[in-house]
């Protein structure tokens, strides 16, 4: 297992340049994992992923309130895996506003506007963060 | 169930490849996957995990559930598997020939999608993997959209459509 990282180090992987993926599971054990925009950074301990049109994410989390998702550094291709815990989703406010926006430039940039409109911003505590580890030496 | 053709044809271009796999704790884990192929008659998948990283596919087992998702890096065309793992084996001669032939199409296709050099993306890729085979019992259409999550079409010889 690769030494923890704080997320200070990799803000990069959370300016939406390459879409991350996130697992959940629910009340069974079945996982379910889907591709999201954004990885948002709120600090060092948190950050909010954009729910678009999460509802079976948004079910799971409801039964079993963890995720886990693998963040690229857009300059270096290295891969981060943070294990998070849901704590809330917030539908107004600052960190909501500041993803919408984050949220309208990407879909802007891809031509998804008329599929991406941000329904709230979802916000987790970071429970680890560590380098995947690949081929490649750093 | 029973993969279409198109949907298992899709498994085997460039696409981006993820899996949820469970952690004993309870927690999912999401891993990418490094290639990945139906058997003949689409009822089951065999997708190659890394072993770089001890603490996920080692919490791979046969009877755990899994989740495979697909996405067209350049159309965003998305779909998801879910099933039961049946098998967990050291990568054969013919995984590896899938894995190579996989890494060559998914880098070309990164690049062609928004110009990251081939050379950059291959940095992700792990120097080990395994050979996880598991059965085909969900299939989900996760293309972004208000369609997101509908069940794909089954194969020729299962039963009518249904909705999530």
């Amino acid at each position: 297992m690769t030494a923890p990282v704080c997320l200070d180090d990799i803000r990069p992987c959370f300016e939406g340049a390459i879409p991350a993926a996130i697992a959940t599971v629910d009340a069974r054990g079945m996982p379910n994992i889907t591709h999201l925009s954004q990885v948002f950074y709120i600090d060092a301990e948190h950050v909010a992923l954009s729910n678009q049109f999460f509802s079976k994410t948004s079910q799971n989390l409801r039964e079993h309130p963890y995720a886990s998702v693998e963040v690229i550094h857009p300059e270096t291709y290295a891969c981060y895996r943070l294990q998070l815990r849901y704590l809330r989703t917030d539908v107004d406010g600052p960190v909501f506003e500041q993803l919408r926006r984050s949220i309208d430039a990407i879909a802007a940039l891809t031509g998804m506007q008329h599929v991406f409109r941000l329904r709230g911003a979802d916000v987790y505590s970071v429970q680890s963060c560590r380098r995947v580890a690949t081929a490649m030496p750093d | 169930m029973k993969l279409d053709p198109a949907t298992a044809t899709f498994l085997g271009t460039g696409v981006s490849l993820d899996a949820g796999i469970v952690h004993p704790s309870g927690d999912p884990i999401t891993v990418r996957a490094w290639g990945a192929r139906p058997n003949d008659d689409g009822t089951t998948v065999r997708v190659l995990l890394p072993t770089d990283d001890p603490d996920t596919v080692e919490h791979v087992h046969p009877g755990g559930l899994i989740a495979l998702v697909a996405s067209d890096v350049i159309t965003f065309r998305s779909i998801q598997l879910k099933g039961r793992v049946v098998a967990h084996e050291p990568e054969s001669e013919a995984d590896e020939a899938l894995h190579t032939a996989y890494v060559d199409a998914f880098a070309a296709a990164v690049q062609e999608a928004d110009g990251t050099p081939e050379s950059l993306v291959r940095r992700l890729v792990p120097a080990g993997r395994a050979a996880v085979t598991f059965t085909v019992e969900q299939a989900f259409d996760q293309t972004p959209g208000p369609g997101a999550g509908g069940r794909l079409e089954p194969g020729p010889t299962d039963g009518p459509r249904q909705r999530a």
